[in-house]
């Protein structure tokens, strides 16, 4: 077992090579030390070159030092009483969050202006415009935004002391210090265009959310009820608890479950909200009607308040999303580029009337739009892809 | 690193001098946490350890043990937050990344180069400091730079061979790698 002092003395030798004042005895040992494990060389590589230097030094950039000075100042004079740690709690957040901003308006800030000209021409040539991925933004019940995706791996506090984990694309809620009396704390789950994620509730209901989705839910479940709130699509597997039914409210109806599994999709842009159930029972409730549906039905709410329930139908091409896939039956040109729009971030512009070809067929989400065009294209579509923009001429 | 004067007015208790002590290991500590634990929780853990080094400062002699206290305090202290992290989530699929010995070895060797590169870096007059920062670490062109500063694009090519005069002779050889990939 080495010990930290070794490893100090062996960063002070590559320190010394890097600024070019290591003496051949000191050189010597380096070398050594480099022999003694393919793991040593294979670090010493990767260390001394230009993208890895560079990214330590962004890293050491991005630490504010600032707020960690005060808070240690705060934990030395003010003392651990109660009433302080709130204040010393807020600089944490203000800390990861002013991080955040900075980190993010950093990446726009290269975006924007790194070496544009070069970039633009990029995609005319290429035409490539890449899959979605895990993107999500989580809202604190204080307003403060959190950007989660597949790389950020992270634990939360929530002000009631509710602890949220982020691990594998999925933002799971443990248990709080809340009292059956306290303020419930509300959070909203966010995906962005070209985004999805997992979300599991502190009672363990888990929900794929798919791109452009929105979900408000409390920190933690009170009362008699379980409500959330859904703008989008998201498919969920309920946790069973016959004394506290879940209830998902979209803008134009009610979802009312005990445990089970479905999917809903009531995207702002669709003529319908789609209420498809795979396992259990729930039952739709719009403004005027109220259906119980049963596993592989489909309850469809129309623009005019109309509640009807599909039997005959795919229930794979329903939650096709969530495994990863785009799956059509008879779907039109419009309804497909709809989906295609929220997953690959991009414009649809239809030039004269549109094409009036049914489609049937699977394709993966992984691929970039290309190969999506590409089947399209096969069956006859007239299309070019523009930068961001779709144009589908008939 | 720390002068005589600077160590024995932390040993007796002055804020400033703390101050400056923190300052030059405080970053470096955070590389080198956050190589090892969740990055949360890393900056949590360094502040930790300068807590219980502003508390038993009068026991430390020279700069080098206070190094060595702050990080054997961070890798303890990490190795138990890891333990802690596996019993919390036994229930949940992936673990925080393990804590072996490869992976402190590395991270204290990252941490350390870190905080050296960073240190010929801020030895450079600031205007030269800015361009050499947004040409090579942000990859901006001249114009691009210049566009940022505010300054002409002469001012940026002059700023940047000043620049790149000191750091060679600061880096020898191994600027071959840093800046002419």
């Amino acid at each position: 077992m080495e010990s930290t002092e070794y490893n100090i003395y062996i960063a002070d030798l590559v320190s010394k090579l890097l600024k070019g004042e290591i003496s051949a005895e000191d050189n010597a040992l380096l070398e050594n030390w480099k022999k003694d494990s393919d793991e040593n060389m294979e670090f010493f590589i990767k260390l001394t070159s230009h993208e890895y230097l560079q990214e330590i030094q962004n890293k050491y950039n991005l630490i504010n030092s600032e707020f960690a000075w005060k808070n240690i100042n705060n934990k030395l004079y003010k003392e651990h009483s109660s009433k302080r740690s709130i204040p010393i709690n807020l600089f944490k957040y203000a800390a990861i969050i002013t991080l955040f901003i900075f980190v993010a308006a950093l990446l726009f800030y290269n975006h924007q202006t790194g070496k544009p000209t070069v970039k633009n021409n990029q995609v005319l040539v290429n035409n490539q415009i890449h899959p979605g991925g895990k993107h999500a933004v989580l809202i604190l019940s204080d307003g403060h935004k959190v950007y989660l995706g597949s790389k950020t791996r992270k634990l939360i506090n929530e002000d009631d002391g509710t602890i949220l984990h982020n691990i594998n694309n999925t933002l799971a809620y443990g248990n709080s210090n809340l009292k059956a009396n306290d303020v419930i704390l509300y959070n909203t789950l966010v995906i962005p265009r070209g985004g999805e994620y997992q979300l599991v509730l502190s009672d363990g209901t888990k929900i794929w959310m798919n791109s452009l989705s929105e979900l408000r839910y409390p920190t933690k479940f009170t009362g008699s009820e379980r409500n959330v709130f859904l703008k989008g699509e998201a498919y969920f597997e309920v946790a069973k608890n016959a004394s506290m039914p879940f209830i998902v409210k979209t803008n134009k109806a009610e979802i009312m479950v005990l445990g089970t599994h479905f999917n809903i999709t009531a995207y702002e842009d669709e003529k319908d909200v789609k209420t498809t159930l795979i396992e259990g029972s729930v039952k739709i409730k719009s403004q005027t009607a109220s259906r119980l549906l049963k596993p592989g039905e489909q309850a469809v709410l129309n623009n005019d308040g109309q509640l009807n329930i599909n039997k005959d139908i795919n229930v794979g091409e329903a939650i096709a999303w969530k495994n990863g896939l785009f799956e059509f039956k008879g779907s039109d040109i419009e309804q497909i580029m709809r989906k295609a729009s929220r997953w690959y971030d991009i414009k649809v512009i239809y030039q004269g009337a549109m094409p009036d070809t049914k489609f049937t067929g699977r394709i993966s989400r992984d691929v970039d739009i290309s190969g999506l065009m590409d089947i399209l294209r096969f069956e006859g579509v007239n299309l070019k892809i523009d930068g961001k923009n779709i144009i589908i001429k008939k | 690193m720390l002068n005589t004067e600077t160590l024995l007015a932390f040993r007796n208790g002055d804020n400033e001098a703390f101050k400056h002590v923190f300052n030059v290991f405080y970053k470096r500590l955070c590389i080198f946490a956050a190589g090892i634990a969740n990055a949360e929780l890393a900056e949590d853990i360094v502040q930790e350890a300068f807590v219980k080094l502003w508390e038993r400062r009068e026991t430390f002699n020279h700069s080098e043990s206070i190094k060595g206290f702050l990080y054997l305090t961070i890798k303890n202290t990490c190795i138990n937050a890891y333990k802690h992290q596996q019993i919390v989530n036994k229930h949940l699929s992936t673990l925080v990344e393990g804590v072996d010995e490869k992976n402190i070895a590395q991270s204290i060797i990252e941490a350390e180069v870190a905080y050296e590169l960073q240190k010929a870096i801020q030895m450079l007059p600031l205007g030269c400091r800015k361009v050499i920062y947004l040409c090579y670490f942000k990859e901006f062109s001249n114009q691009e730079t210049a566009d940022v500063l505010d300054v002409s694009i002469n001012t940026v090519k002059t700023q940047k061979a000043r620049g790149m005069k000191i750091l060679r002779l600061l880096f020898k050889e191994a600027l071959i790698w840093i800046f002419f990939f």
